[in-house]
């Protein structure tokens, strides 16, 4: 009897901790949308105000924290070994990719401002990093969205599934 | 000396450090052009760099830059920021540290009748700055007058060595030279275009002596007023003396009672006389001597000095640089004019 218990209780914790990590990005993708705006806007004002070369300038917009940290410290440390700062973001895009919940659209955004940043002046500089951080902005709003709408319902699913596999199994 | 290699897109670093390593005692000049061979210019030899690492006179038989390699040398030479050197490009070149300059020229991007930027850069113009200690020494008798010394203005077409003579021009009054009698004395360089000390990060990397100070990128009228009124300098060096508001600081810098070292772009002093910039100052006995460099003898070659205001000239001969091929050059020899 408590064998079957124990049992049903794993099945049903399986089914919320399934649940759970399905959540999991839908609530991460607008926090790391957020933090990497926040260190874009870091960014535009060291490029647009101090014309501060992008190797230290990367390295300032790393302050933002969490995911902004993650990319641009990432990509301020490869300055050393990429050939130019933009080819390091780039790299730093790629590692950054595996660990975090951002989807594609985003992705894009990024790597095209990766392929233009360093290579004109202030002004059209500051133009392609506001366009990056509107595309952000309106998929952090989607995302928030998103999140809204299935976080809960995907936390419920899992655990209302793994009760329902408990019950059938007993 | 080859420290500006790593600023060539890596696909020309070892042809070109081959090709440099030919040319002694070091290239004067890089030039890259896209679609086309790329040129190295010497002091005495120039040519073109073959994939081999040699030196060719025919363009056929040479390395071509690609758009690619420039825009890449481009984007090494600005830190990949090419928005930090905005300023320096409307002046259509950058410095690198260690004071050489990139020239830049492509496609024109003009704005409100002023220059923007340029983009895409076709061409670049790498000239290596190489410092000569003891490259002015046997020209200090001609200015030195009671230990100290006199105002003087360097006179020369481009690429004659004016910057590298007025380095150390700069280093020798700041460490004394007690053979020709200099007495040590207090030194600011207005750098406008971080050319005479090559700075990086505001301190000179190349030997300006122990007692200069450096203003690095100021514009030199402002710069020479600031720096006599903060520094108590005895000499003021700049370089490139070429508009109005030039000339007004250097009267101002002669009032205050301070040495002025300055170079200035001109054939001879006749031509110097007409420009309208340098035409006020002479006019106003603003410089005790004027020193007329060429590159006949190699660059550096001194042509003439004369006593200002009469325009008396102080040499009977022409003074070379006396070693153009070794690695350190000591003075002139003098040779026929």
């Amino acid at each position: 009897m408590w064998a079957k218990v124990i049992g049903a209780l794993l099945v049903t914790g399986a089914g919320a901790g399934v649940g759970w990590q399905l959540a999991q990005p839908l609530s991460r993708r607008p926090e790391e949308l957020r933090q990497i705006q926040a260190g874009l806007s870091l960014l535009e004002t060291e490029i647009g105000y101090g014309a501060v070369p992008l190797p230290e300038a990367l390295g300032r917009a790393a302050a933002a924290g969490g995911a902004a940290r993650r990319l641009f410290g990432r990509a301020a440390a490869a300055c050393d070994r990429a050939e130019t700062p933009a080819a390091a973001l780039q790299m730093a895009l790629g590692a950054f990719w595996a660990g975090s919940a951002l989807a594609p659209p985003d992705r894009e955004a990024l790597a095209g401002l990766a392929a233009v940043l360093g290579a004109s002046d202030r002004q059209d500089q500051i133009r392609h990093l506001r366009l990056c951080r509107e595309r952000l902005r309106a998929a952090e709003a989607a995302a928030e969205a998103d999140r809204l709408r299935y976080e809960r319902l995907y936390r419920h699913l899992g655990l209302l599934g793994g009760l329902a596999a408990a019950i059938l199994l007993l | 000396m080859t420290d500006w290699l790593r600023y060539l897109a890596a696909g020309l670093r070892e042809p070109v450090g081959t090709a440099a390593g030919l040319l002694l005692p070091g290239p004067e000049e890089i030039r890259l052009r896209a679609g086309r061979p790329v040129e190295l210019i010497g002091p005495g030899r120039s040519g073109f760099v073959t994939p081999a690492g040699e030196l060719t006179e025919e363009p056929g038989r040479a390395l071509r830059a690609t758009p690619s390699d420039v825009a890449t040398t481009f984007q090494l030479v600005c830190q990949g920021s090419v928005y930090a050197w905005e300023e320096e490009l409307r002046g259509g070149f950058v410095t690198l540290p260690g004071g050489h300059r990139v020239g830049v020229a492509g496609r024109a991007v003009v704005e409100g009748g002023r220059l923007r930027t340029v983009r895409p850069v076709a061409s670049l113009s790498l000239r290596i700055a190489r410092a000569l200690p003891g490259a002015a020494r046997g020209l200090l008798p001609h200015l030195v007058t009671g230990g100290r010394l006199l105002s003087t203005l360097l006179i020369s077409p481009p690429q004659a060595g004016k910057t590298t003579l007025l380095r150390d021009l700069v280093r020798l009054a700041s460490t004394g030279d007690p053979a020709a009698g200099l007495r040590p004395q207090k030194v600011a360089v207005v750098d406008e275009r971080s050319e005479i000390g090559g700075s990086a990060g505001g301190v000179p990397t190349l030997d300006l002596g122990p007692r200069t100070d450096v203003l690095d990128g100021c514009p030199k009228a402002e710069g020479m007023l600031l720096v006599i009124r903060a520094l108590s300098p005895e000499v003021v060096a700049v370089d490139e003396l070429g508009r109005d508001e030039d000339a007004g600081a250097v009267l101002e810098g002669l009032l205050a009672g301070v040495t002025v070292l300055a170079t200035a772009h001109a054939g001879s002093l006749d031509e110097a006389r007409r420009r309208p910039s340098l035409r006020r100052l002479l006019a106003q006995g603003a410089f005790a001597r004027a020193v007329l460099l060429s590159r006949r003898l190699g660059p550096g070659t001194v042509e003439q000095v004369w006593r200002l205001p009469e325009g008396e000239p102080l040499l009977r001969g022409t003074l070379a640089p006396r070693d153009r091929r070794g690695s350190r050059q000591e003075g002139w020899a003098c040779g026929p004019r």
